[in-house]
């Protein structure tokens, strides 16, 4: 189950210009508890909203299929619908209605919603969805669709205007899920270029400027199908800079600064109209480290457990997240269907210098990857080191540039890199963890309870299999989920109407504006 | 003159001095100064003062071994074209020196993350001037009569170079490795505001860490900062007291 | 002259092969940046082949040398044109350094002049010099926009305006640049005026009544302050990496810090030698200006 660097950068809320400076941490308790996003107020119809995202200087895309940094997957969010989107850890119907598998599980019925139409005023067909799935996973694309090694994109047949049949290449218990996990994005007929007058989609908003590296400019677009959006123009603006971003709304230059580092968080809003948000307990993003179980020393289960029993996850959470968040259950998939709610294992130093002894890793030298992806990954990495020398294992901080992280060779030679997700669909999760042979845990009874919950059609099922796959997962897994983080937003006190499809980092803004 | 050889030594003995480990967390991120930790603790909660400490050895050393080989490289190219009169040995340095030191410092830094890496850097970044000044100095001096006759007497060139030029050039070239001091200690700084620190407590990794938090613990920040400023006054009054006595000395 | 034409010509040549080998060493590959890593061997050596990355260097160089002489910088690896990505960066940064160096002139001027009679100017300018050039930039928005709230604290340039239409946007990051370039200029010029000053013939005019001044020393001063004008408006552009970063400014800097990060070859050797180039072509104005500025030169040659 492979999956696009893309996708990686996506899901890993990859940020180019954190790289730079360290996120801190704090007394163990905030300051002051951020504000909970949801409590949602209705914002007004009018005016202008600013947000302002990290982004990837020039080589900030409106192509959907292009978008690598956070503030093009927020601007293409909102120009571009999705056939469907992640609420909730489920697939909520966008440009499609369903997805029906067929009995056999080798097909699926793509139905599609009636009455939507694109920003030029044309309406809407399976037309568009079939030439999207051939735009996106055309293999001279730069970065072709994962969606391809699910379904048979170039096999899509087309029954009537509103319904499509997709053929699966493996059975494919919920597709919905699928597309939605990998933000199959609807783009017209026929389109090639992604230029400000030829960026046509379906979505609450179209775009009237666009330089990279600066800003977009979005208009409502009033015939949209979902109820039209708040704000008559929405600005959303691209920096490299997280202290730049939080500078830009601290003095009024914008009105929301998205995916804040922990200590800019606390070091306060700097202004009495402005506040930290969160996006709530249940989009938390799972901080962690993957070892590497291909390698010795952590291709013995004992000492892939002495490490988990050796961290000290409220430290963690305590120094690196400086309190915004809790401590983690070594699983990834926090706050989405099937997740299990486990309690945190006990740091036991006893135990894991013994379970190192049995596996003859006493006093091992090893290296863990770590860049500077989210903020927090090279501190975290640097406590973990600290901690597990108290079992008497010599770690060796391997700290490289964000461009060569997830070079294969490397990754294959550390013994352990660092790794977050947020709240993406169990199946996506294990899918993601797969794609590198040396984070992935080749085990037989992992792959086929894996296999079985990508398949099973009722939710019963489903359950029994990501069941089994989390235990084995806590049984003798290589993931060490130390802590679940809070996404932090910095946004005047009138902003209202953010939404989360998906993960926290990337909020949908179609519907936001001032209240 | 004196004391400023003397904070440099200092800076290399102190981390046996620290009262902490640098990089092992003392107490909670961002506390205030107290009696036991002067300067309070850092975003991880380890101890500033420890980290100042330790953080002074790798900083100093580094950017003398990056001054060291820059000026070495530089003031052989300088003297060899100084004396052969061949402006082309330049070149190389020269379209080095056209591209910004930052720039140098990013580009190699991003292909060698470690201290190696920023050694290299940083002597890149400084041979190209270390090299004019050498050849501008040695220039003077080689037009001289003594060294014209030495030159006619036939003696090599090891013997003009040590017994001739060196004493004469050495001023310049020692006030000009002050300089180079003291823009590589900016550079290893700018290093670590890049994010492309290879040491753990290097005080500008210090610099770069506390900025975010600078509100919350400002000691944390100000303390690096008036250091890496004091070392730098330092060094540049040292350059300066160098190059005036050299100027006496060739004038 | 010419030989200091061609002399130029040589060493643009040397720095793009030092350049385009230099930058090629960088991790990264263009391939797996481009296709993602989980691409199948096949498809990576087809889109190598395809690049022509399977051939050798001196090749490729050749190839990106003969484009670079029609104008042609290449393909970043986004696939977009390189030449379309720099083009209203290069023109950002160059803004930012003429409106700097512009001030920057007089002011060094003035100051390394008073410097070399004045302990406190002369101080003030090594304190100046001491503190390195990403704090002051920080300093200045901490002060000037946070707490003062008297400028921008980032340069948010509307799509499809000018810097230079939003002038409050320049107004920090112009400081900060200031800043940094006046240190060293005060330091040089106040340097070569206190040797002039203390010259046995400035001594005799002065006690002759003359004024020194605009009659020696400027005189004097100026072929080095022409040179350190020049270099330092070109560093000015490429120094500001770390400024244009600070205030998130549409610039070359910002550019290149965010390409390298990601491992953008193309963008970042079309920086690189752009950078360089401007670099060379100060050095060779300020070779000429001293030429005219100084009489002995000029007879000679």
């Amino acid at each position: 189950m492979p999956l696009s660097r893309r996708a990686l950068l996506r899901s890993a809320g990859l940020a180019f210009g954190t790289a730079t400076l360290l996120g801190g941490c704090g007394p163990s308790t905030p300051a002051s508890a951020p504000v909970e996003n949801t409590a949602g107020r209705v914002p007004r119809k009018g005016g202008s909203l600013r947000a302002v995202f990290t982004g990837g200087g020039t080589a900030d895309t409106l192509d959907p299929f292009g978008s690598a940094s956070p503030v093009d997957f927020v601007r293409n969010d909102v120009l571009y619908d999705v056939l469907f989107s992640i609420e909730n850890g489920r697939a909520t119907p966008r440009l499609a209605l369903a997805a029906e598998p067929a009995p056999d599980g080798r097909s699926f019925v793509l139905r599609l919603r009636d009455g939507v139409v694109w920003h030029d005023g044309s309406p809407f067909t399976a037309n568009d969805v079939a030439y999207s799935f051939r735009y996106m996973s055309a293999p001279e694309r730069p970065m072709p669709s994962e969606l391809q090694s699910y379904f048979d994109l170039g096999k899509v047949a087309i029954r009537d205007v509103r319904t499509l049949v997709v053929p699966t290449r493996q059975p494919i218990g919920d597709p919905a899920l699928i597309i939605a996990a990998f933000l199959t994005k609807v783009i017209k007929d026929g389109a090639t270029s992604f230029t400000p007058t030829t960026a046509v989609g379906t979505g609450s908003y179209r775009v009237t400027a666009f330089e990279p590296g600066r800003e977009a400019r979005l208009t409502r677009f009033d015939r949209y199908w979902d109820g039209a959006g708040a704000v008559d123009e929405l600005v959303v603006l691209s920096l490299s800079d997280p202290q730049a971003k939080v500078n830009a709304v601290r003095t009024g230059q914008a009105d929301y600064a998205g995916d804040i580092p922990f200590s800019m968080a606390k070091a306060g809003s700097g202004s009495p109209d402005v506040e930290v948000r969160t996006a709530g307990r249940r989009h938390r993003v799972g901080f962690g480290f993957v070892l590497n179980a291909t390698i010795a020393p952590f291709n013995d289960p004992r000492a892939r457990r002495a490490v988990r029993l050796a961290v000290d996850r409220k430290s963690l959470v305590d120094s690196v997240l400086l309190g915004y968040g809790e401590p983690g259950n070594d699983l990834y998939g926090f706050g989405t269907d099937h997740f299990a709610e486990r309690e945190p294992l006990r740091r036991d130093v006893d135990q894991a210098r013994k379970l190192l002894r049995e596996a003859g890793a006493e006093g091992a030298s090893i290296t863990i990857r770590s860049t500077e992806y989210e903020v927090g990954y090279n501190a975290s990495t640097q406590l973990l080191a600290e901690q597990l020398r108290e079992v008497g294992l010599k770690v060796k901080p391997d700290i490289v540039g964000v461009a060569e992280f997830f070079e294969p060779r490397a990754l294959a030679a550390s013994n352990g890199v660092t790794f977050s997700i947020g709240a993406l669909p169990l199946p996506v999760i294990y899918a993601r963890l797969a794609a590198y042979p040396s984070l992935a845990l080749n085990d037989r009874e992992l792959n086929d309870a894996i296999a079985a919950g990508l398949a099973a059609v009722d939710d019963t099922a489903r359950r029994r299999a990501w069941t089994t796959v989390q235990d084995v997962m806590s049984d003798r897994g290589n993931t060490i989920v130390w802590g679940l983080a809070d996404t932090l937003s910095l946004e005047r006190k009138a902003v209202a109407g953010v939404e989360v499809r998906g993960l926290a980092k990337y909020p949908y803004l179609g519907k936001a504006g001032l209240a | 003159m004196k004391w400023v050889l003397a904070l440099v030594a200092g800076l290399i003995a102190l981390p046996s001095f620290a009262p902490h480990s640098a990089t092992k967390p003392i107490g909670a991120p961002y506390s205030w100064p107290t009696w036991a930790m002067p300067f309070g603790t850092d975003h991880l909660g380890r101890d500033v003062l420890s980290r100042m400490l330790h953080g002074g050895r790798p900083l100093v050393l580094t950017s003398l071994a990056a001054a060291a080989a820059g000026v070495l490289l530089g003031a052989a190219v300088g003297l060899a074209v100084a004396l052969t009169k061949r402006q082309m040995l330049m070149w190389p340095l020269d379209a080095i020196a056209a591209v910004p030191p930052t720039l140098v410092l990013l580009l190699t830094l991003t292909a060698m993350p470690d201290r190696t890496g920023l050694v290299l850097a940083v002597a890149i970044a400084g041979a190209p001037l270390a090299a004019r000044v050498t050849q501008a100095a040695a220039a003077q001096v080689v037009g001289r009569a003594h060294v014209e006759i030495a030159i006619a007497r036939g003696e090599n060139w090891a013997w003009l170079l040590g017994r001739e030029i060196l004493p004469l050039v050495g001023g310049t070239v020692l006030a000009d490795a002050g300089m180079r001091f003291v823009s590589s200690v900016h550079l290893v700084a700018a290093a670590g505001f890049l994010g492309l620190s290879v040491s753990d407590s290097d005080w500008g990794l210090l610099i770069v860490e506390a900025l975010p938090g600078a509100p919350l613990q400002p000691w944390a920040l100000l303390v690096p900062v008036l250091g890496v400023a004091l070392l730098a006054v330092s060094s540049n009054l040292f350059a300066d007291r160098v190059a005036r006595r050299s100027r006496g000395m060739l004038g | 002259m010419i030989t200091r034409l061609a002399t130029g010509a040589a060493l643009l040549a040397v720095l793009s092969f030092l350049v385009f080998v230099g930058v090629e060493l960088l991790p990264g590959d263009p391939v797996t940046t481009r296709l993602g890593p989980t691409a199948t061997p096949e498809r990576v050596e087809a889109a190598r082949h395809q690049l022509g990355l399977d051939r050798p260097v001196l090749v490729r160089y050749g190839e990106w040398a003969s484009g670079l002489l029609s104008g042609d910088l290449g393909r970043s690896a986004t696939g977009k044109p390189v030449s379309e990505m720099l083009a209203d960066r290069v023109g950002n940064s160059a803004l930012l350094a003429g409106i700097s160096l512009t001030l920057l002139i007089p002011l060094s001027l003035g100051l390394g002049l008073l410097a070399a009679t004045r302990r406190v100017v002369s101080a003030g300018a090594l304190v100046l010099a001491s503190v390195p050039e990403f704090v002051l930039a920080v300093g200045a928005v901490l002060l000037f926009a946070i707490t003062l709230r008297w400028f921008p604290a980032v340069s948010l340039i509307p799509a499809g305006s000018s810097p230079l239409a939003h002038p409050s946007a320049l107004v920090l990051p112009v400081l900060s640049l200031l800043a940094v370039g006046m240190a060293y200029a005060i330091r040089v010029i106040s340097s070569a005026a206190s040797t002039v000053l203390r010259s046995p013939h400035v001594e005799f005019m002065r006690l002759n009544g003359i004024p020194v001044l605009r009659t020696a020393v400027i005189p004097a001063v100026l072929p080095v302050a022409v040179q350190v004008w020049l270099v330092t408006g070109v560093s000015l552009v490429g120094g500001g990496v770390l400024v244009e970063k600070v205030f998130g400014y549409p610039g070359i800097g910002e550019l290149l810090v965010v390409s390298v990060q990601s491992g953008d070859l193309p963008v970042v050797q079309a920086l690189v030698l752009i950078l360089g180039g401007a670099m060379l072509l100060a050095l060779l104005l300020a070779d000429i200006a001293i030429r005219f500025l100084t009489p002995r030169l000029r007879t000679a040659s």
